[in-house]
């Protein structure tokens, strides 16, 4: 599992690449949250090489969302592929992360 | 790494640390034999998956000490099914009468986790449980290979 962030002004780009099971999550978990929680940055997460998810990256993504809507900052998931959309949809993630189809979308929906 | 048993007639098992560790083992494992059934990657995912939900529930809350326990986990192809088999000596613990998730209203009352059994009930074609006389959870999950 690999993780590059990039900041910009007000927002962070989070770009996964891998398996979001047990063993992905534990090599990112730690840099992910380091990376986007302290500063409260909207952030925006490119799933578009992420081939799997299992119930681990949902908890990643729920408790950065959680700790960043604390300090009024969104969570912002983009381009899932199919695996992963099917389970984003079986646990209706979309109530509580807003999922879009493109980078550009996740920008203007952290603008908002 | 986990120990592998292969059996002559087409299944195969392994016993894993109830551990973290063991968890990655295991997977270890099941991508290997999956890998020999060439099934997909969508039944391979499906497989996957449920194997690190079931486990990592055993793990995170099957026991009640902190002693060395193991799980015996086992892989069979039958007609048009995968079947997965985990045996272990934790509490009882039926995932077929585990409540239904809860839809949270807002994400400040969401729960963190508590979603792996719901993943697993979507994947799963059927779940068997019972205790054994020995006293040891016996789950097989039944899905679909391709």
């Amino acid at each position: 599992m690999d993780i590059q962030v990039t900041l910009y002004e007000e927002i962070a780009r989070v770009k996964l690449r891998g398996r979001l099971d047990s063993p992905g999550v534990d090599q990112i978990a730690s840099k992910f949250t380091a990376s986007v929680v302290p500063d409260g940055r909207n952030t925006v997460v490119d799933l578009s090489e992420v081939n799997f998810i299992a119930s681990m990256g949902l908890r990643l993504f729920i408790s950065i969302a959680k700790s960043l809507k604390r300090q009024n900052a969104r969570l912002i998931l983009f381009a899932p592929q199919t695996q992963v959309s099917e389970v984003f949809n079986t646990v209706l993630l979309h109530d509580l992360v807003p999922i879009v189809a493109d980078e550009a979308e996740a920008v203007r929906f952290a603008a908002v | 790494m986990a120990k592998p048993q292969s059996n002559f007639d087409g299944a195969s098992s392994a016993i894993i640390p109830s551990t973290h560790g063991g968890l990655k083992q295991g997977l270890e494992w099941l991508g290997h034999w999956l890998k020999g059934h060439d099934l997909g990657t969508e039944a391979d995912d499906r497989a996957l998956l449920v194997f690190e939900e079931i486990v990592t529930n055993i793990i995170n809350y099957g026991f009640d000490d902190n002693g060395e326990h193991t799980i015996q986990v086992n892989a069979r192809m039958e007609g048009n099914d995968l079947t997965l088999t985990f045996d272990d000596d934790g509490r009882p613990f039926d995932p077929r009468n585990a409540p239904d998730y809860t839809r949270p209203d807002t994400l400040e009352r969401a729960p963190i986790g508590g979603r792996g059994l719901v993943l697993v009930r979507r994947a799963a074609r059927r779940l068997d449980y019972r205790r054994t006389e020995k006293g040891r959870n016996l789950l097989i999950v039944t899905l679909a290979r391709g």
